[in-house]
């Protein structure tokens, strides 16, 4: 796992996910949760409309169509997210609008200093 | 009649002298609430022979801080005494936030039980948050003393907050770059309020832009503002508008262009009224 800074992470969705440039690091997704086999997968749907799989517990606390930010281990775009905490956001987030946000001026060259330096 | 021996004189120091030095009262325009980022903070430094216990400080970029609204998630909880001390991190970063916990019951100096709740709702763990509050340095540690916090109303909230950080930054850039064109460089101030009192006058016919217009009335305005400097030199009173509107009409400009470049002016700060509505003077 890669160092980074205390309470830096880099904010992906689906498609930086599977760039690779996050590979290794501890990430924040922010997702829509849609189904769960109780065994320890969980499906979501990422903020650009991507699905991906997380590893949980098997007694993660499921609410279908919730949207929450997930922080987990991103080993690579193929392995199921590890989990490690849960941050509710409510039912009503616009995740359109969150990716618009995390792609035009989150990840913006422009406004490096002013948000997350383990972004690419 | 003297009072010399009655200790009313003024040079014992007595009632009504006023020896005690004031402390130099701080820029209203720079108190502002400036959306940041733990990283934004954290990259802030002190204002050079100023005091950053008493939040003299100021970003990278220069804008002095003052009151500040943070968005970030709760790390951890320390409750103490009277005091409740909060990590948050918000993606870019970690920091430290101190919210006063006066413990006192309502109507005894307490919080209103109604805002002990809602900032009882924000003290748990991997709780999405804005606070507000000032950036205290003490011994090279920051705190956010926070004057208010609270649960975010909505997850929009959060993606507000990020856009709302770079629309803030987007906007200091332009003030600055106008600010620069204006007086040939060196920021005044943060605010409006500080083109004004710059003591700079702009150069004659300069390149003065209306944010309300977009430019579109630049002509008129640099006309108005060139009548007043010239006109106005030497009147206290200032130049009554019906007066502004005959003179530039000879230019080839309608008095309703004149009276709207005139509020526009006002508004901005580089004209004022005088002594009354109707009269208007060049802001120098």
């Amino acid at each position: 796992m890669s160092q980074q800074p205390d309470g830096a992470f880099p904010r992906v969705n689906l498609e930086m996910i599977k760039s690779g440039n996050y590979d290794n690091m501890i990430v924040s997704l922010v997702c829509r949760l849609v189904e769960f086999n109780g065994e320890g997968i969980m499906r979501v749907e990422c903020a650009d409309g991507g699905a991906m799989s997380v590893q949980v517990d098997e007694g993660y606390d499921f609410v279908p169509n919730k949207i929450v930010e997930i922080m987990g281990h991103l080993q690579d775009g193929d392995t199921p997210l590890q989990h490690f905490v849960s941050r509710t956001l409510g039912e009503g987030m616009s995740l359109e609008v969150y990716n618009d946000m995390i792609t035009t001026v989150y990840t913006n060259p422009k406004y490096k200093d002013l948000f997350n330096p383990m972004q690419v | 009649m003297s009072y010399g021996g009655g200790g009313f004189d003024d040079n014992a120091g007595g009632f009504g002298s006023q020896q005690t030095p004031s402390k130099p009262r701080r820029d209203y325009d720079a108190q502002t609430l400036i959306p940041v980022t733990v990283k934004m903070l954290q990259d802030a430094q002190g204002i050079p022979g100023g005091d950053s216990n008493a939040g003299d400080m100021i970003l990278a970029d220069e804008r002095p801080l003052h009151m500040v609204k943070l968005v970030g998630a709760v790390r951890t909880v320390e409750p103490k005494s009277t005091n409740i001390y909060l990590d948050i991190e918000d993606g870019t970063g970690l920091f430290n936030v101190k919210v006063y916990n006066g413990g006192q019951e309502e109507g005894n100096g307490g919080d209103p039980s109604a805002i002990q709740q809602i900032k009882a709702a924000a003290f748990q763990d991997n709780q999405y948050v804005r606070i507000i509050g000032q950036v205290k340095e003490f011994d090279g540690n920051r705190t956010l003393i926070a004057n208010d916090i609270r649960v975010l109303a909505s997850g929009d909230e959060f993606t507000y907050h990020f856009c709302e950080v770079a629309y803030s930054y987007e906007k200091y850039l332009k003030r600055k770059s106008q600010q620069q064109q204006m007086f040939g460089g060196g920021m005044m101030g943060y605010g409006i309020g500080n083109m004004a009192s710059s003591g700079a006058p702009p150069p004659q016919g300069g390149n003065i832009i209306s944010p309300s217009n977009g430019g579109g009335n630049n002509t008129v305005n640099q006309a108005v503002i060139t009548l007043l400097q010239n006109e106005g030199a030497n009147n206290d009173t200032g130049i009554h508008i019906s007066e502004i509107q005959q003179i530039l009409s000879g230019q080839g400009f309608n008095a309703n262009d004149v009276q709207k470049a005139i509020a526009d002016l006002s508004n901005e700060g580089h004209i004022y009224s005088t002594i009354d509505e109707n009269h208007y003077q060049y802001a120098s």
